[in-house]
């Protein structure tokens, strides 16, 4: 009897035992409080879109290993209102996600189908700006959706050319370009889009000696015009990259890229930023930066605070001799540099801690304490957040990712 | 019947004691004499191999090979008492006159339905059981008790142990084998020994009426060389029967989803051995089975919840004739058969390879191909017990891939036009036309000679060109450049050579064996910007590997397998289907180390019951293993360069007579990725499966020989991931669920099979089944099947 019941004991410390190591296994970090939010895609293959939630980005690792909300398919984020959306791009499908009300962690809140969202802006009331795009050409039509976060869905959209314009080729041809949308935001009762022309099917950008931007009243979405300069060539290139920064007063400065690696079969004006003054439905004539004078060609960044912009830049020797679409390459083709530029002063520095990295889609940067995080990605098997000062010009590695990207950064 | 178990042993040493005898009769022998030799067949005409047949007055027995001769050799003139015997039938006695001239004598055994008793020989072995004692791990699947219950061969196989068959959806659909956790392509399949792809894509396994096949042979892990293959994972081989002289078998099937497949097969036999042998098949279902899907709301995006819509778009239709004549067991030729094969295909795809809010409502993919055969066959060419098998398969194949609709269809089959992008297809991220014409030659040639019955000797070589140039009017407006516009070719040689040497008696059989691959590839590949570029690569490798199998008693043997060996991509691995898998021409060869240990145990117990339990474990680690990578609707095969696979896998079976058998079997293989830190099982492969069948068959009944029988089996699936395991947290992963399925079916057949009627039910409890990335499968569905088979087998 005693040693029945030993053996018992025994067998069940060891079921015990097998239990637990199971369950820490398999039971994810705790969600924190406070902390960050990260769209985190893995190095797997193939790779995997993970939601992650963390604490720490100056050190440590961030990892999706036993950890994170999964994704159907190779996701973008956006926000609309205090609604998280995750647009899978693989099955068009977006899923609205709120934290819950203790605070700890989200919940799916809900999901929406959309044909196309390629280029996305902050909109009013808790909406979020979607822009689909006829990828491959066929049709010149663009669809701005409103997307309600509150009910996760589309509240309203227009179908719209955007900008019509035509080239005439060697061939005496006139073919119609497409007006493939980089940015969008609201300001005084207006809709602006920043948009490259491009030919739909091919992806030529025979045109590329203007910045335009079209203006939409709003809410009604009815087009009114489009303003243009051609001190440099278009605002932006494909897939929503951040081209329009705004200052403290309002101000908008936008980047025109004139990059061979972010998609531009030709340059025709240097690389440079321009500047839309306040409620101002125009580019400002008295300010141009020419970036590429200082021997680099500007793609995304952000806007810290004082006239600076931490931005993902690639050097003119370098873009000149870069495959098309070399940009979006994460692992392959580690190219950019990240620099400082004072939109002031006119100025770039290059940040010497940040090796030269591969580019993102939709490139990620978060401002905090006047610092800019970023996900710099160097190989397949390097991958590190990195923490930009730029009062200094300088950056600090922080935690390693493993994974091979991130793709959105948030704060909560 | 009581004294079964005394029997046992007196009936071995009597026929311990028949060789023997035969033995020292031939060495002495020196008289005028003659050979005796026939055929052993059943009432019906079914071959009884492993017949014993004895001429009593002599003492003198052999008994029939596997083909069910005999043949006894330098019997003196005179006449004699000629007896033949089988368990389970009435021993039959006739008598012969021999005068120094040879004579045929062939014996037609009738069934002994009262006493089914007595002795399980240890002798008696049927070509199944004989295919089981290769030195390889191999299961050999009888067909024959399964001909009656309105079973596909795909159903035959996925009760069979550590084999498991996913299937797109429904009738035509792709199927996708995994033997012992090894799937794809690397499992080949064979019939008669040649490579089942080289018919064409509507020669599909399941097309293959279950009447002609005599029995499947499933390699597991080593592939013996004449089977000519560069397969990893095994070798499933379809044996078709030669038995009857003339034969015809029709069979119809109705079901659910509007489907019908008609089948008939049949042989004449002429003067001079002459054989013609014609078949034609016909399948077609609507596949309108309803599927989980959700609507879209065209204005805000909202997404219903689930629920069942029928498909629309997922219709099948295929045809395929085939003809073959030529000559058997001729003085040169035991089998020589030139042959046609003509089909056509055309199948619409609804869904990709993963579930979508908008379906495909135009989408589809015609084929028509053409392809001459010729087999050639000869047992004892020039010298005694050296044979000689050669096939060559010459085909040409047209396919065509249509998806060029601009509508967006909903699951409850309406649409509206595609706004913007309208250079879209439904699946396809470009609209295409894709047509391409395939041009393949195979032929294989085993040379095998056999010394002293103990020592094997086989060499084999396989050669295949694959030629595609394709064509598409509507991407090319977008594009200059389009695959396949200059041929793309891959050349592939294999030879093979091995040894095999019994001992004991045969009890011990070990083969040796060494092989070498050839590939030539001369592809099209695109560079960074996207722009074709010709190249051309030529890989070598080399394989060696044994197999040893060991009777430690008469009812328990070992059997262990090692090899280092090299699979050669498939010409649809590296070139695509032309829609759903789009092409790799990059694919490098899977190399890999393979190691199978398995145990079989049978044990007769109390008259006619038998136990049978397998037990297999395999441990592999490939390199460069090729798989099939998720992206979107689509597919496309990469290799990974180091993986590791453990295995084990298990069954038990239980038979009484031909009457009642039940059989569990359950297979986990552990698949994992071979980089630290986490070992990620591989995922969306099923890793854990099982099966467990009830089949029950009357005895006949009646005058008119009416035979019922009822067939349950069930299939159970473990929940596996979509995507790599240790990524996100558990409870937010994308899995596929756990399946749990039953079939049924009972049949009804009469005057020995001539005329049969079978109704089956598949997932009778309806439930929520799933292939590739969530693809969802029939419900509940029923078939009826009408056969009539009639057959000749004297002259």
């Amino acid at each position: 009897m005693k040693i029945y019941t030993r053996r018992t004991a025994f067998l069940l410390a060891l079921i015990a035992a097998v239990a637990s190591s199971c369950s820490s296994d398999n039971e994810g970090k705790s969600i924190p409080e406070h902390g960050y939010l990260l769209g985190f895609r893995t190095a797997t293959d193939p790779t995997a879109d993970y939601i992650l939630y963390e604490t720490d980005l100056a050190s440590g690792t961030v990892s999706a290993r036993g950890n994170g909300i999964e994704q159907g398919g190779w996701s973008y984020y956006a926000k609309a209102g205090d609604t998280y959306l995750a647009l899978d791009y693989d099955n068009s499908i977006a899923k609205g996600y709120r934290f819950k009300e203790d605070g700890l962690g989200l919940e799916e809140v809900g999901e929406f189908a959309f044909e196309r969202m390629d280029c996305f802006g902050k909109g009013l009331n808790g909406t979020a700006i979607a822009i689909g795009a006829p990828w491959g050409g066929g049709s010149y039509d663009c669809k701005i959706q409103i997307v309600d976060g509150a009910s996760v869905s589309i509240a309203n959209s227009k179908t719209t050319p955007i900008y019509e314009s035509f080239y005439t080729n060697d061939e005496e041809e006139t073919i119609q370009l497409n007006a493939w949308p980089t940015a969008t935001w609201i300001k005084n009762n207006k809709l602006y889009v920043s948009f490259y022309p491009v030919i739909g099917p091919t992806w030529e950008t025979p045109v590329t000696d203007t910045a335009y931007v079209s203006v939409y009243s709003y809410p009604a979405l009815e087009y009114e015009t489009t303003f243009k300069d051609t001190r440099t060539g278009p605002v932006g290139y494909y897939s929503s990259q951040p081209c329009v920064l705004e200052d403290e007063s309002g101000d908008l400065y936008t980047l025109s890229s004139s990059s061979f690696a972010a998609g531009y079969t030709q340059a025709t004006k240097p690389s440079g930023i321009l500047r839309i003054n306040s409620g101002e439905s125009e580019f400002d004539e008295a300010y141009f930066f020419n970036v590429e004078e200082e021997g680099y060609r500007v793609l995304g960044g952000v806007y810290v605070g004082n006239g600076k912009v931490v931005a993902r830049v690639i050097s003119v020797t370098i873009d000149n001799q870069a495959p098309a679409w070399a940009a979006f390459s994460v692992v392959d083709a580690p190219i950019h540099n990240i620099a400082v530029l004072d939109l002031e002063d006119k100025t770039i520095e290059i940040v010497d801690e940040v090796p030269l990295h591969g580019g993102q889609y939709l490139t990620p940067f978060m401002v905090e304490n006047g610092k800019v995080w970023a996900s710099i990605t160097t190989s397949a098997t390097d991958a590190f957040v990195y923490e930009i000062d730029p009062a200094t010009a300088t950056a600090v590695k922080g935690a390693r990712i493993d994974g091979s990207e991130i793709q959105t950064f948030s704060k909560y | 019947m009581f004294q079964l178990r005394n029997s046992t042993p007196e009936l071995r040493t009597l026929c311990t004691f028949l060789l023997l005898t035969l033995f020292l009769t031939a060495t002495v022998n020196a008289q005028t004499t003659a050979s005796l030799s026939g055929k052993i067949f059943d009432n019906a005409g079914n071959l009884l191999p492993f017949s014993s047949v004895t001429i009593d007055t002599l003492n003198k027995g052999v008994v029939s090979d596997e083909d069910a001769a005999y043949r006894i050799d330098k019997v003196p003139a005179g006449t004699y008492r000629v007896s033949a015997a089988m368990i389970g039938y009435k021993k039959q006695i006739r008598m012969v006159t021999l005068n120094g001239k040879s004579v045929t004598l062939n014996f037609s055994l009738e069934e002994d339905t009262q006493a089914l008793t007595e002795v399980t020989i240890t002798g008696e072995k049927d070509a199944v059981q004989k295919t089981r004692e290769l030195p390889f791990s191999v299961n050999s699947i009888d067909v024959v008790p399964m001909q009656n219950l309105n079973m596909d061969v795909n159903t035959v196989l996925n009760r069979s142990t550590g084999i498991r068959i996913r299937q797109d959806g429904g009738l035509g659909s792709d199927f996708s084998f995994s033997l012992n956790g090894f799937s794809g392509n690397q499992v080949r399949f064979f019939i008669d020994g040649i490579p089942a792809n080289v018919f064409g894509s509507t020669m599909q396994f399941n097309n293959i009426p279950v009447n002609i096949i005599e029995r499947i042979e499933v390699y597991k892990g080593v592939v013996p060389v004449y089977l000519g293959a560069d397969a990893l994972g095994g070798a499933v081989n379809i044996v078709t029967s030669d038995n009857a002289k003339d034969f015809l078998d029709v069979s119809y099937g109705f079901g659910s989803f509007n489907t019908h497949q008609a089948a008939i097969a049949s042989r004449a036999t002429f003067k001079k051995n002459v054989v013609i042998n014609a078949s034609a098949f016909f399948n077609y279902s609507d596949n309108d089975y309803a599927v989980d899907a959700q609507l879209v709301d065209k204005n805000t995006g909202k997404i219903s919840d689930p629920k069942p819509f029928k498909l629309f778009n997922e219709d099948y239709i295929s045809g395929s004739v085939m003809v073959e004549a030529g000559v058997v067991k001729t003085k040169w030729a035991d089998r020589f058969l030139i042959g046609l094969v003509a089909s056509e295909n055309e199948k619409h795809y609804q869904r990709g390879r993963a579930m979508v809010l908008n379906p495909a409502g135009e989408v589809f993919r015609t084929d028509k191909g053409i392809t001459p055969t010729l087999k050639y066959q000869k047992r004892n060419l020039f010298v005694e017990n050296l044979s000689l098998n050669v096939a060559g398969v010459y085909s040409q194949t047209e396919t065509m891939s249509v998806d060029t609709s601009s509508r967006i269809y909903s699951w409850d089959g309406t649409y509206v036009m595609r706004e913007f992008g309208s250079t879209s297809g439904e699946l396809s991220w470009y609209k295409t036309k894709f047509r391409f014409n395939d041009r393949a030659a195979f032929n294989t040639a085993t040379l095998e000679y056999v010394h002293n019955k103990r020592h094997t000797f086989t060499l084999n070589n396989t050669y295949s060109y694959f030629w595609r140039k394709g064509s598409d009017p509507l991407a090319s407006q977008y594009d200059a450049n389009v695959a396949f516009s200059d041929p793309n070719t891959l050349t592939k040689n294999i030879t093979g050579f091995s040894y095999t040497l019994g001992l004991l008696d045969n009890h011990w059989k070990t083969m040796v064996f060494a092989k070498l691959f050839q590939m030539k590839t001369s592809v099209q590949v695109q560079d960074e910007s996207e722009e074709y570029y010709s190249t051309t690569d030529k890989t070598v490798n080399h394989g060696v590997g044994f197999a040893t199998s060991l009777f430690v008693t008469k009812n328990f043997q070992l059997k262990t397998s090692y090899e280092n060996t090299t699979r050669l991509p498939e010409t649809e691995e590296l070139f695509g289907d032309g829609l759903l898998l789009q092409p790799n021409m990059v694919l490098k060869p899977e190399r890999s180390h393979n190691f199978n240990f398995d145990v079989l145990y049978r044990k007769p117990f109390r008259e006619d019951h038998v136990l049978n339990a397998e037990g297999g474990f395999i441990y592999r680690l490939p390199e460069d293993l090729i798989r099939t990578k998720a992206i979107g609707v689509m597919s496309v095969n990469e290799n990974l360069a180091d993986t590791k696979v453990w295995g084990l896998e298990g069954a038990v079976r239980y038979s009484y007579k031909q009457q009642v058998s039940v059989e569990v079997n359950a297979t986990y293989q552990d698949m994992r990725n071979n980089t630290p830190p986490d070992y990620d099982r591989i995922p969306n492969i099923p890793y854990l499966f099982g099966n467990a069948i009830v089949g029950v068959t009357s005895r006949e009944l009646t005058e008119r020989r009416l035979r019922v029988g009822f067939n349950w089996a069930t299939m159970f699936v473990e929940e596996f991931f979509l995507n790599w395991p240790s990524q996100g947290s558990a409870d937010t992963k994308y899995a596929i669920p756990r399946q749990l399925s039953h079939d049924v079916a009972v049949s009804l057949s009469s005057f020995k099979g001539k005329y049969n009627i079978s109704l089956a039910c598949w997932n009778v409890t309806d439930s929520k089944l799933y292939d590739n990335f969530k693809v969802q499968r029939p419900g509940r569905s029923f078939n009826v099947k009408l056969r009539f088979y009639i057959d000749k087998f004297k002259d």
